[in-house]
């Protein structure tokens, strides 16, 4: 007995069912709070607040409150920003430009984000002898 | 009565010419079905009764959307991403049919348009692959019989092929939108099998499989330092439906999966990095001499349906057109 090919029309069915098979539901995202957070040393506090809000993919801001764990806002420090896309172990050609507004504020320019997805900030903040890191997690749309 | 007799041979001669007219149709038509569908659908491979190939395919591709880590689809917005190929390939069995061995390397031009980021063009060799295919098993393109066994022996042909980081990698990118990154600066070995099932004489299912192991390699940025990368591995999966039409046309429809395990950096896992990537397509092929200059053209599309894929930063609909030179025995 030979099979018709003509009357083989479960095949895009079968393609659609390969393709059904491959995926799950999506679970519901996570809200991002980029206030209050601790140091991974737990050296320092910091809120941050990305522009736009939520980040995207282009050219995005960040505005920065640092305070030591005290509360003493802190002022002076050296603050270096990396973008990461730990998924893809890729960053970005572009560095950001970190500059001081008093009162322990900063702010970043040139934050390059360059495809949609999750990133990772990587802040590094020198003060005197010390240094210590903050890592935001961002979802660019 | 003799009316009646001199009709019967001639009957008999319409009917034989008639015979002889679908054998001499069906040999050709069943010999394009062999090379269509054990060929044609993949960039550089040799059909089964070609000795080599050397071909080009233009493709055109725009992102429509991403999917997230979650698999949530969004359109893009405010941004733009281009991506224009010229894959050049070929392959040969240098050996007789079994083995045949063929490679291809893409040509890229790649357009970025992000917001508050320079738009720019970039154009580069993307990463290039070379493999061998050895014919295991082979069909022969009868179509399935029930009551004969060796009517359900497939084409079967184990894969091996490697990737090489011709392309431009994400840590060596200078320009702001990363329109300069054309390859993922990693080797890969790839294994795997390429199975076609004729059904009929002219209809066959094709399915292809090939695992990858991605290598690490350093990479990293200013702030933090170089880190050491190691990509999931891959896995690729084609399958295919091919009608031969006639000698000249064929049409093919087609889904394909890529999923790739999660990633490590500094030999730590990367939470979330696991993607997964189906798309769908449709595809023709015209013969425009037989059998040597082959036409072929496809549609492919990642439906925008959240939870079919995830981790996918581009995603979107592409159009290919490919020119074959076959090289019969």
């Amino acid at each position: 007995m030979q099979l018709d090919p003509r009357r083989q029309r479960h095949v895009p069915a079968a393609l659609l069912a390969f393709a059904a098979a491959a995926c799950g539901a999506p679970p519901e995202p996570d809200a991002r709070d980029l206030s209050g957070l601790l140091s991974q040393a737990g050296a320092l506090r910091g809120s941050f607040t990305p522009a736009p809000d939520p980040p995207a993919t282009g050219d995005n801001s960040l505005a920065m409150q640092l305070a030591l764990v005290d509360g003493a806002p802190l002022v002076g420090a050296a603050l270096a920003l990396e973008p990461w896309m730990p998924a893809h172990g890729h960053g970005t050609p572009t560095v950001p430009v970190v500059v001081e507004l008093g009162a322990g504020s900063y702010r970043a320019d040139r934050i390059h984000l360059t495809m949609p997805g999750h990133w990772e900030i990587g802040i590094r903040v020198e003060w005197g002898d010390t240094a210590d890191v903050f890592i935001l997690d961002y979802d660019a749309r | 009565m003799k009316s009646s007799a001199r009709g019967r041979p001639v009957a008999a001669w319409v009917g034989a010419a008639a015979s002889v007219a679908l054998l001499v149709r069906a040999a050709p038509a069943r010999a394009q079905a062999c090379c269509t569908t054990t060929g044609s659908s993949e960039i550089g491979v040799v059909g089964r009764c070609h000795q080599g190939l050397l071909m080009a395919q233009a493709s055109y591709e725009e992102a429509l959307g991403s999917f997230d880590e979650r698999g949530s689809y969004r359109s893009l917005e405010g941004s733009a991403a281009r991506d224009a190929t010229l894959t050049l390939a070929g392959g040969v069995r240098p050996f007789g049919p079994a083995l045949q061995l063929y490679g291809a390397l893409p040509l890229r031009v790649q357009q970025r348009a992000l917001a508050g980021i320079p738009e720019a063009t970039r154009a580069g060799a993307g990463d290039a692959t070379a493999g061998a295919r050895l014919m295991a098993l082979e069909d022969r393109m009868a179509g399935i019989r029930l009551d004969e066994p060796t009517s359900l022996i497939p084409f079967l042909e184990p894969v091996v092929a490697v990737r090489l980081p011709s392309g431009r990698a994400p840590a060596d990118s200078r320009t702001p939108s990363q329109a300069d990154v054309t390859g993922e600066g990693a080797y890969a070995l790839l294994g795997g099998v390429s199975i076609v099932k004729f059904l009929t004489l002219d209809e066959s299912l094709s399915v292809t499989a090939t695992y990858g192991h991605r290598f690490a390699h350093r990479a990293g940025a200013a702030a933090s330092g170089s880190r050491r990368y190691e990509p999931g591995a891959e896995l690729d999966a084609k399958l295919a439906f091919f009608d031969v039409v006639d000698l000249h046309w064929s049409w093919t429809a087609f889904a394909t999966g890529r999923w790739t395990a999660a990633a490590a950096s500094d030999g730590r896992p990367v939470p979330a990095s696991e993607t997964r990537r189906i798309r769908v397509g449709i595809g023709g092929a015209r013969y425009l001499t037989y059998p040597t200059w082959q036409l072929t053209a496809s549609v492919a599309a990642d439906p925008p349906v959240s939870g079919l894929s995830q981790g996918i930063p581009f995603a979107g609909a592409s159009l290919a057109l490919g020119l074959r030179r076959s090289f019969p025995y």
